[in-house]
């Protein structure tokens, strides 16, 4: 399987924050869910990716080509949603078509328009009477209308309803039934992604924690719970982070050292907390 | 066919998909030939990972349960039933053999093991 | 290119709308006065206001983090604002034009001086574009308008120190050299193009 997104050693330091050598891969045919605190660096990274900052160090590879070097020509074949939607709220649906066809050579009305009416988005209102779903709708809509073999999206799904986002979801779930299609998606909402991410990569203060299947992840991680005496008797360093209460202790350990514990189910949100904010034994 | 996958159940989901179409196939509710839904279509059914879906049919694929064929999609192979019944009654009696044997340890009666057994059996109807 | 156009125009449809509007109304107001002097003056000031509403639109929005993330190239997207301030340039142009031919109907002593004015205006006008582009991509549209009525009374302040102690340039030196302003005036939009580009290759949205 190729890769469609290849990332290696990228850094970039502003004053107060460094993207420090960051690497990872994104095999064709999948979605990955890229996670991380507000200030991770995630939207530093994905505008790395997108050339709209530049980079310090480290090279990006999309389709297997320099993205510096094809940067126009990969771009056809990327659909972008970044965090906000970016077009003059003076426009209307069908304005944006007008132009963004002259834009993307591979642009198709009929198919934005028909994610237009599956969206119910209006075709003549303009921008600035929709809502924030409606605006993230759209966007997606326009992402999806021009062949894009690769989507990359900036925490499509932060400030929405459950409703919205199941919605998305289905899009998602949609537009990877193509074997040749991929997705990128930043987000801290990752009960969104938990499920239908292949892959999830996790930064943490612009420095790559990990990098994993997701199932993987889950079936190799989990919760122990345990009284203090208990937890004072474990082997050091069994546990990967843990939480400290009066009344016990949580720990994140990997469940095959613990045959024989209680070990909950830990959620990918639970794994990002821990490792976050647990301590270290 | 249905495919029930649960958050709660402890088990991996690609073993739920796993467990699942074995049971149909050996039941019979999938025939030899049939043709399964895509590991994409299956995926974003149940709301999970294409890499999931994949994992549970390459497992199934691996036991000989079915085949993928590259570009046309999964398939029930055309397997010998009794084969399969053979094996799975094999490993039936070893489980069995083991409970048996725990059983006797602890004093248990033949009669209770046998109820065990129905109790069990019943819970996994429906 | 054509798709940023596009956008603009369509970005701008309201204040489009507006312009039409004072167009009729100041050309009543100059027939009715018998002087077209205002109709032309407010012609070329919407070629330079509009660009620049544009621009504060798209800053509005962070439009030009998107365009990056689109095949459009950096150069594309300066170059366009350019094109664009040119177009609505000429096409003011031809609006004071047709104004004065249809003020002649309506019993409007056209000038001789037509052309010299309207040429004057509109090359005026390019200048000021030129100035104004780039220090929108430097400082963006906010402090760039500020930076623009100081770059603007500097000159207007100089003229009137000339005034005082009567260094009044003589017109028929001007006339003698006023083929060269086309020339100056391409030169100005072309070193303005090259600065915007620089400054915004280096920009990071």
């Amino acid at each position: 399987m190729r890769n469609v997104l290849e990332i290696n050693g990228l850094t970039k330091t502003y004053d107060r924050f460094t993207l420090d050598n960051i690497s990872f891969a994104l095999p064709e045919g999948s979605i990955m869910g890229f996670i991380g605190e507000n200030g991770a660096g995630k939207t530093t990274t994905i505008k790395l990716i997108l050339n709209i900052i530049n980079r310090d160090k480290g090279k990006i590879k999309i389709f297997g080509r320099d993205n510096k070097v094809d940067d126009a020509e990969l771009k056809q074949d990327i659909g972008v949603v970044l965090d906000e939607i970016n077009f003059p709220d003076s426009l209307t649906p069908r304005n944006i078509n007008q132009f963004m066809r002259h834009i993307y050579s591979n642009w198709d009305q009929q198919v934005f328009y028909n994610h237009l009416d599956q969206f119910a988005l209006p075709q003549c209102k303009e921008l600035k009477s929709f809502s924030r779903g409606m605006k993230m709708k759209l966007s997606i809509a326009v992402a999806l209308s021009h062949n894009a073999k690769l989507l990359i999206l900036d925490e499509p799904t932060s400030g929405l309803d459950p409703v919205v986002r199941d919605e998305i979801l289905d899009i998602f779930l949609e537009f990877i039934q193509d074997e040749q299609h991929s997705i990128f998606l930043s987000t801290h909402i990752t009960s969104d992604i938990e499920k239908v991410a292949d892959y999830i990569t996790f930064i943490h203060q612009g420095k790559l924690v990990f990098v994993e299947e997701t199932d993987q992840l889950l079936i190799r991680y989990g919760i122990l719970k345990c009284g203090l005496q208990e937890f004072a008797k474990l082997e050091p360093g069994s546990v990967l982070r843990y939480r400290k209460n009066r009344f016990g202790v949580d720990a994140l350990v990997e469940r095959e050292k613990f045959e024989g514990f209680t070990v909950d189910n830990a959620t990918i949100e639970e794994i990002m907390l821990f490792i976050i904010r647990g301590e270290k034994q | 066919m249905d495919i029930i996958i649960s958050n709660s159940s402890g088990k991996p989901l690609y073993e739920q998909i796993i467990g699942q179409i074995k049971k149909m196939i050996i039941s019979g509710e999938l025939k030899p030939g049939e043709m399964l839904p895509s590991m994409r279509y299956l995926a974003k059914e149940l709301r999970i990972s294409v890499i999931t879906t994949k994992r549970a049919y390459e497992e199934l694929e691996r036991e000989g349960f079915i085949t993928t064929v590259q570009g046309k999609g999964s398939f029930v192979s055309e397997h010998n039933m009794e084969l399969i019944r053979e094996q799975q009654l094999r490993l039936v009696e070893q489980y069995l053999e083991q409970a048996v044997a725990a059983a006797k340890q602890a004093g248990i009666s033949q009669e209770e093991m046998v109820t065990i057994v129905e109790v069990y059996y019943q819970e996994g109807d429906h | 290119m054509i798709g940023l156009l596009i956008k603009d125009l369509y970005t701008l449809k309201r204040q489009l709308r507006i312009v039409v509007l004072i167009s009729v109304i100041y050309f009543a107001v100059a027939v009715l006065s018998k002087n077209l002097g205002m109709f032309t003056g407010i012609a070329m000031m919407c070629a330079i206001v509009l660009p620049i509403t544009s621009m504060a639109y798209d800053e509005q929005c962070k439009w030009d983090r998107y365009a990056l993330a689109t095949p459009l190239s950096r150069t594309t997207i300066v170059l366009s604002k350019y094109v664009l301030g040119v177009l609505l340039n000429i096409v003011g142009v031809l609006l004071v034009c047709a104004a004065h031919l249809t003020g002649a109907r309506f019993g409007l002593s056209v000038d001789g001086e037509l052309l010299p004015t309207v040429f004057g205006m509109s090359t005026g006008a390019l200048a000021v574009m030129s100035v104004i582009l780039p220090l929108m991509y430097k400082f963006g549209v906010e402090k760039a308008r500020l930076i623009m009525v100081i770059v603007f009374l500097v000159p207007f302040l100089l003229v009137m120190a000339a005034s005082r102690f009567q260094l009044e340039l003589s017109l028929d030196l001007v006339k003698q050299y006023v083929y060269l302003l086309p020339v100056a005036v391409i030169g100005m939009i072309l070193v303005s193009l090259y600065c915007s580009i620089r400054i915004y290759k280096g920009k990071e949205f």
